[in-house]
Parts: C-alpha cells; structure tokens; sequence
C-alpha cells in the first residue's frame, strides 16, 4: 500500500488542473455579466409593476428558486436543443444545434439560475430607498428616468452590493456543478486527473484550494468596491 | 400670481381639501397653519405635484393646469414654477452638497457642468454654507442641511418655494440658522408657502397668516389681524390649543 496522503503527487497534479483554471474564471465572468443585466432588469420591470412581464418573471424568479440549480442545469442541456429543434422546424430555419459548445448552456443555465436571486436583492434594495428621495427629485422637476438613474439606483446598489457580492461567491462555486453537461472545467479536470492516479482526495483537496483561492480574491475585491461605494455614509465606530 | 380655486383632493374617502380657494401675491410670504391633520402638507404638495388633487385649478406665473386633466407637461410646467423645502430635508444622500444644488440644473435645466458648478457654489454660499461644498448630507448637522435643501429649491429658479415646517425637526440650536436664511431670501423678493408654527418666523416675516382646517382656508389676513383678532370661533379655538394665542401686550415682545 502506498500513503494514505500523497502530497508530492498532490502538489504534482496542480498545473494540470490549473490549466482549466481559465475556463471556470471565463465562464463564472460571463455568467456574472449576464445574470447582473438580467437581475437588474427583472427587478425593474417587478418594481414598476409593467404588465404581463411582470407576472412572467414572477413565474420565472419563483421556478428558479424552487429547483435545485443542478437539476437547472439538465434541464437547460436537454431543453434547449430541443427546443431550437422546434424552431427550426416550425419557422424552417438552419439553425446548428449540435455544434452548440456545452458551455454555452452551462453560461444560459447559471446566467438564470444568479439572475433570479439577484433580482430579488436589486428590487429590494431599490424598495428600501427613501420615498423621500423620489419626491426630492420630482419637487426639483427631475423625471423619473434621471431619478434613478442619478439617485435612487446609486442608493440602491450600495445596499445591494454585499448580498450582489455573495451570488457573485456562489455562481463561481456553482461553476463546479456544469461538469456534469460534459463542460471540461476545473473539476472535470480533476477527475480525469484522478481516474489516472485514483487518489481522488488528492485531487479534490486541490480544486477545492484553488476556489478558495479565487472566492478569496473575489472577495477582498468586494469590500474594496464596497469602501468606495460607500463613502457618503457615515462610518459607525465599531 | 398663484390661485388655486376650488382645489379638491381625498384619499378614499377621507376628503382632506374640500374645494381650497386662495390667491397669492408676487413677494409675499404666507404661512399656513392649523391643527394635525388639517391637509397643510397635501396643500403645498399639491402645489409642486407631489399628490394629484382629484379636481380644481392651479395657476402659477401663468401656468394653469386643472387637476381633473392634467398631462406630463402641465406636471413638468408647474414644478418649474415651484419649489419645495421638506420637513426631514430629503436630501440626495449620495450628493454632496454642491452636487444636491447642480444635480437639477445639470440634469433639468440643462446647465453645462462648469456653469452649474459657478451657480451652485453661489447658492451654497447665500445660505452661508460654501466651505461645505463637498461634504455628504451625512456628515452635515440637520441645520446645515436644511440650508442645502433651501439652495436646491433656488436652483429650481422658482417663483415660490414651499416650506413643509422647514424647522420642526431641527433641534432648537439649529433653528435660528435656517430661520435667517428663510428671512434673506424673502427680503430678496421671493414669494413663499410656509407652513410654521414657529412664532419666531411668522413674528418676523410674514405678510399673510392663512387657517387651515375642516379641509378649508377658513380664515386669512395679516399676522396681527389673525393672532391679536381671529374672528373665526375654531380659529381662536386653535391658537388657544396650540398656544400661539398670544395678548395684544406679549405679542410685541
Ligand atoms: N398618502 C396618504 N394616504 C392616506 N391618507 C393620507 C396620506 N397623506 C395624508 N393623509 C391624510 O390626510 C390628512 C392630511 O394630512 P397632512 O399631512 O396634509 O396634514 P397636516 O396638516 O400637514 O398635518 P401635520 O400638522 O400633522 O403635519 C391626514 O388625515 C392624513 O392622515
Ligand atoms: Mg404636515
């Protein structure tokens, strides 16, 4: 029997797996764009009430919480070719479903899965804005448009950006789930690593060092943003 | 310059303004007063288009809108015309101050961004307050701050400000400050609402005393004619219970 905790062979594995280190990163960013636009989107068409659309996404943010994102994520990798198909087929267009890349719906998959969330934290911190602070604009004859833009979303993101920040943490921890549509990302790199060697722990004891590594860094990056984002309110002394 | 004629506005059915009347002239200074609850608010935020009345006519500098059909310009035409300073301040909390003044000449009036910085700093400076040009709302005292609520409503360039009990929520110290300011700009010739309780302000600057109450002006004239002579019986009833009653001899003190 060899040991029960190889570390030379652990340390020896890193570069392999770092090398899909880029496809995490690259997906979680673009997941991140997206699900941001996304969120603040739904959260405005939920605040102003805009008919029809607003009980969609109702139906939209309500799924998305209730279901596991992994089962999403299937859900997401079967349905959607699927329905491409159906389009193709009732409009008579091309289009190449198959050579869509597995990532592709991993980014669609985790973009609806955070948006969803973050919807949620965008229209309650707009909620939370002083009422005070619209009537403010409109009694200077703003319109409702610079209103928000140059006072209330301001506001807003300040309250919203620690919870903005923790589906930030979760979407790139989340990444690790779309190796199971065949996306070949950092975990699936540590299997295939592992299968060769099996000493899985090794391995894993890896991946999960590197996200902790990567939420770290996300993290100070945050309270960063936060300090300047903050910085018309007055500090308690703690 | 301002008439307001038979201005109604309710919520449900708790009819707060049951048919207002009341003319304004250019360069005077009324105060509105009356008991809690009486609709002195809603009246001047009607003014500004804050609360929709439900029927009546507002006339401002030759704006008229009338409340049962009134569209996005009207809205827009009368809040240029107007001004409102805010019992708490409801100051941009994520403006400095100078950006609190420039933010509705940049963003409304259409000021390029030099000549609204010229401008504000003007006005920061007539309520004594151009070394705070750059501090956040919350690291100004609540009188300071109501002094940079005074010089965003004159950004508006308005014809009349509102003063929703610019004071009241001040702690005594701060009062005079923001009391002289008011008294400044209303020797300059700016016509102003002003609902006060404060006596000290209504001593000093008023020309015109209005009775708020049952949804009605229901009684109007100048500071001496409504103080030392209310001829109305829930007038007199009103300065007793709020204590601004005040005998012929103590009222000049
Ligand atoms: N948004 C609202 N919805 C329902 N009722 C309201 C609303 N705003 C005001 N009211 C009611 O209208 C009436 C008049 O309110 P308003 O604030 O104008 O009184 P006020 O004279 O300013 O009183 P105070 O001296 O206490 O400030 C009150 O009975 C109040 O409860
Ligand atoms: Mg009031």
């Amino acid at each position: 029997m060899g040991k029960v905790f190889d570390i030379e062979y652990m340390i020896s594995t890193v570069p392999e797996i770092l090398k899909y280190l880029p496809v995490t990163l690259k997906i979680a960013l673009y997941s991140g764009i997206i699900s941001l636009i996304l969120g603040f989107a739904v959260a405005l068409v939920r605040t102003f009430k805009v008919k029809v659309l607003s009980q969609i996404c109702a139906v939209y943010v309500s799924f998305i919480r209730g279901t596991p994102a992994m089962v999403q994520l299937l859900v997401a990798y079967y349905g959607i070719p699927i329905m491409l198909k159906g389009l193709n087929e009732s409009l008579g267009t091309n289009l190449n479903v198959s050579g869509i890349p597995a990532s592709v719906f991993a980014v669609v998959a985790l973009s609806l899965n955070t948006g969803a969330f973050m919807s949620e934290t965008i229209r309650s911190a707009i909620l939370s804005v002083d009422a005070g602070q619209l009537e403010a604009c409109y009694s200077v004859n703003m319109n409702t448009f610079t209103a928000l833009r140059r006072v209330i979303l301001p506001q807003a993101f300040t309250v919203a950006l620690p919870p903005l920040g923790n589906s930030l943490i979760s979407l790139l921890k989340e990444t690790s789930l779309i190796f199971n549509i065949s996306v070949i990302e950092m975990m699936a790199a540590a299997k295939i690593v592992g299968t060769r060697s099996f000493r899985f722990f090794e391995v894993y004891i890896v991946v999960a060092l590197i996200y902790w590594v990567c939420c770290l860094a996300l993290e100070r990056l945050l309270i960063l943003l936060e300090k300047r984002v903050r910085k018309y309110e007055r500090s308690v002394v703690k | 310059m301002i008439k307001v004629t038979n201005l109604k506005k309710s919520y449900g059915d708790h009819q707060v303004l049951d048919g207002v009347n009341f003319e304004v002239k250019k360069g005077e200074i009324v105060t509105l007063i009356g008991p809690s609850g009486a609709g002195k608010t809603t009246l001047l935020r009607t003014l500004n288009w804050l609360d929709a009345p439900q029927s009546g006519l507002i006339e401002i500098d030759g704006v008229k809108v009338d409340a049962s059909h009134v569209t996005k310009h009207d809205i827009h035409a009368l809040r240029s015309k107007t001004a409102m300073v805010f019992q708490h301040y409801n100051l941009f909390a994520n403006k400095t101050a100078l950006e609190n003044v420039t933010e509705s000449l940049v963003y409304v009036q259409k000021f390029d961004k030099a000549k609204a910085k010229k401008k504000g700093l003007e006005l920061l400076d007539r309520v004594g307050l151009a070394d705070k040009a750059e501090s956040y709302p919350a690291f100004l005292s609540g009188g300071q701050q109501q002094r940079v609520g005074i010089a965003r409503a004159l950004a508006v360039d308005p014809q009349v400000i509102l003063f929703d009990e610019p004071t009241s929520a001040l702690d005594p110290e701060w009062v005079g400050e923001v009391l002289g300011v008011m008294n400044e700009i209303a020797k300059d010739g700016m016509t102003m609402i002003v609902v006060s309780h404060e006596m000290r302000f209504v001593r000093s600057i008023a020309t015109k005393v209005a009775f708020l109450d049952g949804g009605n002006i229901i009684e109007q004239g100048t500071p001496d004619e409504v103080f030392l002579n209310p001829k109305n019986e829930r007038t007199k009833q009103f300065l007793k219970v709020a204590n601004l009653w005040t005998s012929a001899d103590d009222y000049v003190i």
